[in-house]
């Protein structure tokens, strides 16, 4: 005769099976928080790199002692790759769902001020330490039909690996307007679209190839540089 | 907002981990041991073996030479070869076999290629054993295994006994691989034929009371599974299946991954088919744990291991290949983006809910694997010491391309042969 349905078994297994997922949960819930705790921490030693970075800048112009820039530039260029990597390492929790909202809301907005600050720093300081630098926005969207955006980053990524501290990009997503400065940016460099990248004042709506941007880059540098050789510039 | 991904992640946690807990309290409470059947065969009961052939030259002799060396009264075995319309010296072998073993009952019945179903059926037509053994031309029982099955059929209402099918060689990882999956499903149907949960007789040697069979016109010859398909009816009118550890056969495992995958290809496609066919079991009280629980995971894995894999390539090849594709927008230049890359990785990154729950199911799984080793008195080290991690690392990625084929397949409505 066939063996009767063992209903206790089956809770059992039942029971057992969710109280591994509750553990999972917690887990996760737990990380949660650590990982809120960690980009806070990021973000106070960013704000303090910050303020060291300006420091030193002012003690350069008081001093009008230039021999110290390679090393404040260096010091400019690993701070400025940090927040992008940390932008990033945000975006990443977001997606995975291991952040709450709100967390994220208030260190992306510290994080978007942070790069703002980092731009003016750079612009105000060309002059001290008489920096060939180009400055690159670049506005994107998270949402799935920026199909473009992907492809936007790598081509800056790259550009970014050929002219290293000699390019300095700063990263918007232009639909977080929970943070006043992006209408405000959004404004200034006319974004209609994503991608788009505004090399110092010139706007560039839509995917940009690799060559377009390069052309604009080496366009901005005061030398000529041998990534820029092969270009040739109006 | 919960990823679509992350809900499937649990929900397949969810699932996995129940029936591995549930299966292994069935361990706890039931031991297989207790469920052997030592008794020993006093009577000897003529026993019809049929052999359905499809261009087996390489193996028929050796598959006739086992089942003349059993432990088992010539007189008592009726041996019915089916040779299914082969191209090759099937024939040939056989006849010369037939012709040099005068003393023995083997009869060889050619037909036009119908397929496995019609090839049973042909041998059903012609056997006059209390018992149908259906063995498949590339497998060998051993000397004892008839001997041991017989007295399993101790209560009118079993149907079929099974015995434990091992791989005869292990040359190539691929095989290892099934090795290890074969140890590990033999074991589960133990438990399962201890809850009557049994829903697939395999080729090699699955013993049939005939009358049963007779009843129920033998099997389907239009189906990619006769073996699950006939078990399924078994199911229906409410015959109980039992699955042995202790009656063994050799089988061959496919070597090339084209084969593995046509084989699988068949069965987890007639599975889905035969699972939808008998769907009336489902959830239905009568059929107590088949009908309850066995028979809905049945198909509900194959939909599952579908919507994963469907959410995998979304999740994990789908970004990849974006990422491939806007490299075109550097003309490939991929050493000036490898230059100066920097690896950044923090364990803050990580998944840790997730990492946590593929720990459960491996240490479940690990549970299950060490003791279908023990059961099925198998060393886990018998076929190397990589056969068993290579089942590990191997087998769901293995699955993962057949179930993708499966899902091409139905989206093209491409349903073969036998």
């Amino acid at each position: 005769m066939r063996r009767k349905l063992n209903v206790k078994r089956h809770i059992t297994a039942f029971i057992l099976t969710l109280c591994f997922f509750t553990i999972g949960i917690l887990i996760g819930s737990q990380l949660t928080s650590e990982r809120v705790k960690f980009l806070q921490e990021a973000a106070t030693e960013q704000a303090i790199d910050f303020e060291s970075l300006q420091a030193q800048y002012l003690y350069v112009s008081f001093t009008k002692d230039n021999r110290s820039c390679a090393a404040v530039e260096q010091t400019f260029e690993a701070n400025v790759q940090e927040l992008e990597d940390t932008r990033k390492q945000l975006e990443n929790f977001v997606k995975s769902s291991q952040i709450n909202e709100k967390a994220y809301t208030h260190l992306k907005r510290q994080y978007i001020i942070s790069q703002v600050r980092y731009y003016i720093l750079a612009k105000s300081t060309q002059e001290i330490c008489n920096r060939d630098i180009v400055t690159a926005f670049y506005f994107f969207s998270n949402d799935a039909d920026c199909a473009d955006c992907t492809n936007q980053g790598t081509v800056l990524t790259y550009l970014k690996r050929v002219f290293t501290d000699r390019l300095l990009i700063f990263s918007f997503d232009g639909q977080f307007e929970q943070e006043p400065f992006i209408p405000i940016l959004k404004k200034v460099y006319n974004v209609s679209e994503y991608p788009t990248v505004a090399i110092e004042n010139k706007n560039f709506n839509g995917l940009q190839d690799r060559d377009t941007l390069l052309k604009e880059i080496c366009t901005n540098f005061e030398e000529e540089y041998p990534e820029c050789e092969a270009i040739p510039l109006p | 907002m919960l990823l679509l991904s992350e809900i499937a992640v649990w929900i397949a946690f969810l699932i996995a981990s129940y029936f591995l807990i549930f299966w292994l309290l069935v361990l706890l409470d039931e031991d297989p041991d207790k469920y052997t059947v030592k008794k020993k065969l006093h009577s000897f009961p003529l026993t019809s073996i049929v052999i359905p052939a499809y261009n087996e030259e390489e193996s028929i002799a050796d598959t006739l030479n086992s089942v003349i060396n059993m432990e088992y009264p010539k007189d008592k075995l009726q041996i019915l070869v089916i040779n299914d319309g082969s191209t090759d010296n099937t024939k040939k072998i056989t006849e010369e076999y037939i012709n040099s073993h005068p003393l023995y009952n083997i009869k060889l019945i050619t037909q036009k290629n119908k397929g496995k179903g019609a090839a049973l059926n042909a041998g059903l037509k012609e056997t006059k054993g209390e018992f149908f053994v259906c063995l498949d031309a590339d497998s060998e029982p051993r000397k004892d295994t008839l001997k041991i099955l017989l007295p399993y059929f101790d209560a009118p209402d079993i149907a079929t006994v099974l015995p434990l099918m091992k791989l005869k060689e292990t040359t190539n990882f691929l095989q290892k691989v099934q090795w290890s999956e074969y140890l590990i499903n033999f074991f589960y149907k133990k438990l399962m034929a201890i809850l009557d949960c049994v829903h697939v007789s395999p080729g090699p040697f699955s013993v049939y009371r005939t009358e049963v069979l007779k009843k129920l016109k033998g099997f389907d010859e239009h189906n990619l599974t006769e073996d699950l398909e006939i078990t399924l009816r078994l199911q229906k009118h409410h015959y109980r299946i039992v699955q042995t550890l202790d009656a063994e056969v050799l089988t061959i495992a496919p070597k090339k991954f084209s084969q593995f995958y046509s084989q699988r290809n068949r069965w987890y496609k007639g599975s889905l088919i035969n699972m939808w066919r008998y769907r009336g079991l489902m959830f239905n009280k009568k059929y107590e744990e088949f009908g309850m629980q066995h028979a809905p995971r049945v198909m509900s894995a194959g939909i599952l291991a579908l919507v994963l894999i469907t959410i995998a390539i979304h999740d994990l090849i789908k970004p990849a290949y974006k990422y491939m594709a806007s490299l075109a927008y550097i003309n490939f230049d991929i050493i000036t983006l490898i230059k100066g890359y920097q690896f950044n990785f923090s364990f803050i990154q990580v998944n840790y809910t997730n990492v946590f729950y593929a720990f459960v199911i491996f240490s479940l799984g690990m549970i299950i694997i060490y003791f279908a080793h023990i059961y099925t008195k198998e060393s886990w080290k018998s076929r190397g010491r990589l056969a068993v991690p290579a089942y590990l690392i191997l087998y769901s990625f293995l699955l993962t391309i057949v179930w993708v084929g499966i899902a091409f397949d139905f989206m093209r409505g491409k349903i073969q042969k036998w």
